[in-house]
């Protein structure tokens, strides 16, 4: 095969094992083949970095999208801890929450996956909050949510604290703790879930004013939690 | 197997959705396996959001038709001569001191990508007319022969194709000059 062959084999995809070898051998011997051949290799390069640019916008805005799903998913599993951990004060009698808590357990091994997706490294230091918070450590993971947020600020790590002070029974820390974010100011994601969570711990704690207060902001908020939310109200009066 | 196999044939359709399923499916284990490497995480990030769209482009010019592993097996391959590339533990020969790196695995030659160079290139390419933009691609990106492209776009014969193709890689050349 000549030079001119080789070459198109090569850029056409259709070069055997035996013919790239032959070209590697070109490329060594002829120095004006081999720049060429350098220069078509850079054009290559070129057009395709022009035609990526949309597939990397794509994957871009394909982790935003997951990273905002995985919290979902996060969350909604938050949900149901507290359901289990303090859902017992709410629905002591009625068979029909018995249902509801089958239904919320399901999704809940998920989450062991989707929080451990991690790649930066401050979000590894989470994932050990994380797994103190998924094996049920709750006052452990709420101490390491806390050190996580003093170093960084993330809001989520405030939500979590939160949780799970209010999973460990520590209501009014956990209550504290919620209410200290400006959730909605901030256009927090976790601004519904905080606010559910406020709710379920005013009810824990009798005070139904507050309770449906932070209840009815979550039944306004685009939230997978507000149809459960407008449940629980219908099931409050 | 099949299952792999399945997902290349809906890349073939161009069928984007499979791509992210792909990318999302295997993303997590690669950041994993890449660790290894001694690059950072954001080399890593970057070199895996390579070797997605590599696949894809395979899959689209036809490099990739059956795959003969796993797919898996296949992304990990890519994404290890990327990081390699990186870490220059490559096979390689030099032009001008610049390195062509070599991959027997893959049948892959690659250069380093040199910013400015390909920010110049880049530039020069834009400005390049439409008709030699869309020759050049179908034969350098897309993997077409010339015979294929001589049919597609209906040149006379192969040999007017060639010249016209000679023709614009030289008016490529002269803007990079001016554009250097």
């Amino acid at each position: 095969m000549d030079k001119e062959a080789l070459i198109e084999a090569y850029f056409s995809n259709r070069i055997s094992n035996v013919e790239f070898e032959q070209l590697q051998q070109l490329l060594k011997e002829d120095a004006a083949l081999r720049e060429r051949f350098y220069n078509e290799l850079e054009l290559k390069e070129a057009i395709a970095r022009e035609e990526h640019s949309d597939l990397k916008n794509r994957f871009r805005s394909l982790e935003a999208k997951q990273k905002k799903r995985s919290f979902w998913y996060v969350y909604a599993a938050a949900a149901v801890v507290v359901l289990i951990a303090i859902g017992s004060l709410l629905y002591e009698e009625p068979p029909t929450t018995q249902t509801l808590y089958a239904d919320y357990f399901e999704p809940y091994p998920n989450v062991v996956h989707l929080s451990s997706r991690s790649q930066l490294a401050e979000e590894d230091v989470a994932a050990g909050a994380f797994e103190l918070y998924e094996t049920g450590q709750y006052t452990k993971a709420a101490t390491a949510f806390k050190a996580l947020y003093q170093a960084t600020s993330k809001d989520y790590l405030v939500f979590y604290q939160g949780v799970s002070l209010l999973a460990s029974n520590q209501t009014h820390e956990g209550i504290e703790v919620l209410e200290s974010y400006p959730w909605e100011v901030t256009q927090s994601d976790f601004a519904a879930p905080a606010n559910w969570y406020l709710g379920l711990a005013y009810i824990k704690l009798e005070n139904l004013a507050q309770a449906t207060h932070y209840l009815n902001k979550v039944t306004q908020a685009k939230s997978p939690l507000s149809q459960t939310a407008r449940n629980l109200l219908e099931q409050l009066d | 197997m099949v299952k792999d196999q399945f997902l290349i044939d809906k890349l073939k359709q161009n069928d984007l959705k499979t791509l992210d399923h792909i990318y999302l499916t295997y993303k997590e284990e690669f950041l994993l396996y890449a660790r290894r490497f001694a690059l950072s995480p954001d080399d890593i990030a970057d070199i895996y959001q390579e070797t997605i769209i590599t696949l894809y482009e395979n899959v689209q010019n036809k490099k990739l038709v059956r795959l003969t592993s796993s797919l898996k097996t296949y992304l990990f391959a890519i994404g290890k001569f990327k990081a390699y590339k990186q870490l220059n533990h490559t096979k390689k020969i030099y032009h001008d001191g610049n390195a062509i790196h070599i991959s027997e695995e893959m049948k892959v030659f690659e250069t380093d990508i040199e910013q400015q160079q390909q920010a110049v290139l880049r530039t020069s390419w834009r400005k390049l007319g439409k008709k030699c933009q869309h020759v050049l691609t179908l034969y350098y990106y897309r993997g077409m022969t010339l015979d294929e492209i001589t049919k597609a776009l209906a040149y006379s014969s192969k040999d007017v194709l060639k010249s016209q193709k000679s023709r614009c890689l030289k008016q490529l050349k002269d803007l990079v000059r001016k554009d250097g």
